[in-house]
């Protein structure tokens, strides 16, 4: 192929191709993977409003449990309060993952700004901090309150927090790779997009691990007189 | 560099350590590390679980076990070895990734982590067959067990061949155009050299095959008894034969996620200089509009299967009504995708027919525009008509008007598609090839399908025909009588490119024809038994229906003796067919204007596009009228 190298543009290694056509294609593969766990996120969401407001056999909350959310003595009542127990891990963990993709940023910007030392650094912490709070978020769904048995507020819970475990996995892995690789010199102010794509990447997971959060509003269903569906058997 | 001597003074120097793994990496250490892992994590999950489930709960280590069979798998082919060696940093320098594109190894690329889009493309259309051919079996079993009145198997296995032909079909369908046709030849048709993320794309495909597994292991373990739709409550009550689906479509939809990305990214970033918008051919707008609904509405179909997994092996309740979950939940996830997916199986069907009836034809497209502006409509439609198949399941009674509407507002970009089809065969010259006298079979089979979907949309009539064997003739017609004849003439038209070799048009002609005939022959007798009231699904119904159901088992037979043919045909000239020109149908689209077999890099200069492909002469049909008529034989 005829790389014709006009002035010192830099290259991809692999392709001969120019580094910034290379960037703006797997900018748009990142944000199309974005779309497909976008919809994951609707699921979860409309899985858990669905159960939410259809109660179906009163077995939206665990049965017996009700209590549970009275031990701050402050009435429940739509949009709710924020309960020790069980929400505030989530706001906890979604306030961790903002600040480490801010962090991050400031990383991926001071290496567009000439410096790499500030985004290894950067990105050694974001990865050290989402295994921690992937490390808490086990540690949240192994001490629910509530088995996943028990109804759909359960399950749903315990699905979210499953899902944002494996997301900060993931997220902890790009973050380790950008470290090494900024590191060893192939990620450097000349070539830094990897660096943003995987901080397009820690937004739409702080975004989507907040509208999870958010839907810890939604606790005590409308519906109070639902379908029942009696107790035969499972 | 013809000469050997030139050839290894520029063989480039690989490094050992990463050669060395790849050499060695290649279909059968993904069967030996899906083995293994599947056997150690069976294992494994049965010591770990034993205490809590080691009586009737088997789900659980059936599930840790088809991990560790994709793990394995996907390792055993080298599908991690690129993200480890990225973690690292060592990129790929540019012979590296020729030699992972498979230059130089001739036959044994085929069996490989090989990134070139043309073998994936090949590979494709060998998996799609062999996915084709698993479901035209049981369909073969399902038919006969229909058309006569004693018990071949017993009901579960009917059952459970009946779900697993319908959702191997499926997935067959959605591959059958977008896989080898999507691959092989849309970057050549854009002007690229290769796919935009060429490692990507054999992941895609090579998840494929790690899917087959469990969905062939699932009829071992109590069979998908549910249909392919695996409707809940019943999913939940069925034999672990259900986990077996439950992978098979959650690896399918990780591939399509990677295919679908990496299709749009070529499309839209990779388009060679000079062709716009208005100068990308109409096929590739197909293909793009596929992967486009994909995209998004996959991950619904993934995650109906995750929350089912999640009832079956962590208890929840998501589809147990018992336990505050919903069922309708369920029916609302999966028809999201669901009827999306129709779309995306017979979007790129159509745009190949499209793409080829206007080659054969030798005038341009009736309206291009109209054609996007179908395509378009359906895509701006896909995601709101869904709850058209939940009419009668009780969810909200009133909201089916609503879906009634907008269903048969899609009836209309749909239509325009078809009208641009009439129109672009109005006053043409046919040159009456095998490729596009499967097209008129196809205009032929979408008018019906599409208007006996409409019978299926307005609400009370459906009170009649839902469940019915009705449904299932309609969707054969739009499936099989619309997706996969399409797919039949895209393959014949591109087999020249892809292989090096014409297409035997006579044996395939009398494939395809008597597919055709024993095609209408079954499912307007299906037509006959649905209206009559035969309910879908069942294994032994009354005699009322007996004679409409011999009747579609002869015809069945008759597909089934004709897709043989065909088949035979594909594969006789694939070996031995007259060997192919490189542009044999004088066609204006840029796949054509490189050389066949095509070199590695497609084109030996990128091409710039200064028109449309579609300047066949003038662009009125008259004047094509007369030029042909001097002509004789067509030129682009
Ligand atoms: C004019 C366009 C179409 C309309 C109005 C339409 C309408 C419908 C309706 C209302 C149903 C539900 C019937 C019931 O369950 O009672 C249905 C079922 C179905 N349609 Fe269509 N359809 C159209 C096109 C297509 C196309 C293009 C395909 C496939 C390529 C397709 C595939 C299916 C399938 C697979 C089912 C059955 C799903 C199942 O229950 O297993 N349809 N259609
Ligand atoms: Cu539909």
């Amino acid at each position: 192929m005829s790389a014709q190298p006009e002035t010192n543009e830099l290259r991809s290694p692999t392709t001969g191709e120019p580094i910034a056509v290379v960037a703006r294609r797997n900018l748009l593969g990142v944000l199309l993977l974005i779309v497909a766990d976008v919809s994951g996120t609707i699921v979860l969401c409309m899985s858990y409003l669905y159960l939410h407001y259809l109660n179906t056999n009163k077995s939206w909350l665990p049965e017996g449990k009700e209590s549970l959310w009275n031990t701050t003595g402050m009435n429940i009542t739509w949009p709710g309060t924020v309960q020790p127990a069980v929400e505030w891990h989530f706001w906890a963990i979604s306030g961790g993952i903002l600040v480490l993709m801010l962090l991050f940023w400031q990383g991926v910007r001071s290496l567009r700004r000439g410096s790499s030392a500030t985004m290894v650094s950067a990105a050694l912490i974001v990865t050290l901090g989402l295994i921690g709070l992937s490390v808490a978020q086990y540690l949240q769904v192994r001490s629910f309150p509530f088995d996943p048995t028990d109804g759909g507020y359960a399950s749903a819970l315990t699905v979210i927090g499953i899902s944002n475990f494996l997301h900060l996995l993931l997220s902890a892995f790009l973050a380790a790779a950008i470290w090494n690789r900024t590191r060893v010199g192939r990620i450097s102010p000349e070539n830094p997009y990897q660096a943003t794509l995987v901080a397009v990447w820690l937004t739409w997971i702080t975004i989507s691990s907040v509208i999870l959060a958010c839907l810890t509003f939604f606790l005590i269903s409308p519906s109070t007189d639902p379908t029942l569906f009696g107790t035969f058997g499972s | 560099m013809t000469t050997t001597a030139t050839e290894t003074a520029a063989m480039p120097v690989y490094p050992k350590n990463f050669l060395r793994s790849l050499r060695r990496q290649n279909v059968f250490t993904a069967f030996a590390g899906g083995i293994v892992g599947f056997l150690v994590m069976r294992v494994a999950a049965s010591l770990f679980f034993r205490g809590e489930f080691w009586h009737g709960d088997s789900n659980r280590i059936i599930t840790v076990a088809f991990i560790g069979w994709g793990v394995g798998f996907m390792a055993g082919i080298g599908a991690f070895n690129g993200v480890f060696r990225w973690f690292a940093g060592k990129d790929l320098d540019h012979a590296e990734a020729e030699y992972m594109a498979g230059k130089d190894l001739g036959v044994k690329r085929y069996f490989r982590y090989t990134t070139d889009h043309k073998v994936v493309g090949i590979q494709y259309l060998v998996v799609t067959m062999v996915i084709l051919a698993i479901g035209g079996t049981l369909a073969m079993l399902i038919r006969t067990q229909l058309g006569i009145s004693m018990e071949l198997f017993n009901p579960n296995t009917y059952n459970s061949f009946v779900g697993t032909h319908g959702v191997a079909m499926v997935v067959g369908m959605i591959l059958v155009v977008t896989g080898p046709i999507g691959n092989f030849i849309v970057p050549m048709m854009v002007g690229a050299r290769d796919m935009a993320f060429p490692r990507l794309n054999a992941l895609s495909l090579w998840l494929v095959v790690a899917a087959l597994i469990p969905l062939v292991m699932s009829l071992f373990m109590g069979g998908i008894r549910d249909g392919w739709t695996v409707y809940q409550p019943l999913a939940i009550q069925a034999p672990p034969g259900a986990v077996g689906y439950i992978f098979f479509i959650v690896i399918f939809s990780i591939s399509t996620a990677v295919s679908s990305v990496n299709l749009l990214v070529t499309i839209v970033r990779m388009r060679a200089r000079g062709m716009t918008w208005s100068r990308t051919p109409i096929f590739v707008y197909s293909v793009a509009a596929s992967v486009g609904l994909a995209l998004p509405f996959f991950p619904f179909y993934m995650y109906s299967q995750l929350l089912a997994l999640s009832d079956r092996t962590l208890s929840t309740s998501f589809f147990i009504p018992e336990r505050g979950g919903s069922v309708w939940l369920y029916e609302h996830i999966f028809w999201i995708l669901g009827h999306p997916e129709v779309y995306v199986i017979i979007l790129p069907g159509i745009g190949a027919c499209l793409e080829i009836m206007v080659v054969f034809l030798r005038k341009p497209l009736f309206s291009f525009r109209t054609a996007v502006v179908g395509i378009a409509g359906i895509v701006a439609l896909a995601g709101l008509v869904w709850a058209h198949h939940m009419f009668m399941t009780g969810w909200a009674p009133l909201a089916g008007y609503p879906f009634m509407i907008s269903t048969e507002m899609i009836s209309i970009p749909l239509s325009l598609i078809v009208l641009v089809m009439i129109g672009t065969m109005w006053r043409g010259k046919v040159w009456t090839r095998l490729p596009m006298m499967i097209i008129y079979a196809v205009v032929f089979n979408k008018i019906i399908g599409g208007l006996t979907g409409i019978f299926l949309s307005d609400v009370p009539a459906d009170m009649h025909f839902h469940g019915s064997m009705f449904v299932t003739a309609h969707f054969h017609y739009m499936l099989m009588g619309t997706g996969l004849f399409g797919a039949m003439a895209a393959i014949v038209f591109w087999f020249p490119k892809m292989t090096g070799r014409m297409f035997d048009e006579r044996l395939g002609s009398i494939g395809f024809w008597t597919a055709f005939v024993g095609f209408q022959i079954t499912f307007m007798a299906m037509f006959a038994a649905g209206n009559l009231g035969m309910p879908r699904r069942v294994f032994q119904s009354s005699e009322l229906f007996l004679l409409s159901n011999q009747i579609s088992t002869v015809g069945a037979y008759m597909i089934g003796v004709g897709m043989l043919i065909f088949l035979a045909a594909l594969i006789s000239s694939w070996k031995s067919g007259v060997i192919a020109s490189s542009n044999p149908w004088g066609s204006q689209t840029l796949e054509w204007q490189t050389p066949t077999p095509v070199p590695l890099e497609n084109f030996p200069v990128l091409p710039v596009v200064t028109s449309d492909p579609y300047q066949y002469g003038v662009p009125d049909p008259y004047q094509v009228e007369r030029d042909l008529e001097t002509q004789k034989e067509p030129v682009a």
